[in-house]
């Protein structure tokens, strides 16, 4: 999905609201902004990550969660 | 027929689209993907990793990552590797025009649970002083001498200027100061 499809699918207030409900700290110029990187918009990680593994491309070995987020 | 339909299946992991598949392509391009990822890949997608396939220069095959998505020019997740002596070319495109936009991981022996009361602290720095989004600018004006400056000593030039510690330049790819690049190299726009 392109970013101008990610910004039209996902309203980014809720997107707000849902993310400071998992606990992560919001900084963004605009909710449209913050849409872009609306985590719908991108491919589900454990599926990319076992891809590259099974590829032998890469060797997972630590997940990070996000706890803050700071966008233009 | 569909460009997907023209897809030899190498692995469980890796498709692969032929030279043939279209003119101009003179190296293969590659797909890491599973058939669940591919299935959800856009068309443009496996349209834009041909079209790398046909820069100069390029080894062996242009690749996709398995996170691979519609991007400018290159696919986001394209990788294309060129060698100089084969007519390669530098493709400012390869990096979607955001040079140095990268990661960064850096570690700390702090705890969650120590930085959760203070979180809103480092983040709220971080927003002020990054230029951030379009039409975002940065704290520093230079000249075009000064600028070049900047080009030839790297980070080098930040540390003078007292924007990082030498440390910095220990953690840093090429201490900072990328050889063989001088800025006179380069057009002046």
């Amino acid at each position: 999905m392109s970013r101008s499809k990610a910004r039209k699918a996902w309203q980014g207030r809720s997107l707000r609201q849902q993310l400071e409900a998992r606990g992560v700290y919001i900084r963004s110029r605009s909710d449209k902004g913050l849409a872009e990187e609306a985590g719908g918009a991108y491919k589900q990680i454990d599926d990319v990550v076992e891809a590259t593994r099974l590829a032998g491309i890469s060797k997972p070995v630590v997940r990070l969660r996000p706890i803050g987020n700071v966008k233009g | 027929m569909a460009i997907s339909e023209h897809l030899q299946r190498i692995s469980d992991t890796l498709r692969e689209l032929p030279p043939r598949y279209k003119d101009g392509m003179r190296v293969p391009a590659r797909i890491y993907a599973t058939d669940k990822l591919l299935a959800g890949m856009d068309e443009t997608v496996l349209q834009q990793i041909s079209n790398v396939a046909g820069l100069p220069g390029l080894t062996e095959a242009a690749l996709c990552m398995p996170d691979g998505h519609f991007g400018y020019g290159f696919p986001i997740g394209g990788v294309a590797a060129m060698d100089v002596d084969q007519g390669g070319v530098i493709s400012p495109g390869g990096i979607g025009f955001d040079i140095n936009c990268g990661m960064r991981l850096v570690r700390t022996n702090l705890t969650h649970d120590e930085v959760r009361p203070y979180l809103h602290r480092p983040a709220d720095r971080l927003f002020e002083r990054v230029p951030a989004g379009v039409g975002g600018t940065g704290l520093i004006k230079m000249s075009r001498r000064e600028f070049a400056d900047v080009c030839e000593r790297g980070a080098h030039w930040c540390v003078e200027q007292g924007l990082g510690w030498e440390e910095d330049l220990l953690v840093t790819e090429e201490g900072g100061k990328p050889s063989s690049a001088p800025p006179t190299a380069a057009a002046g726009r």
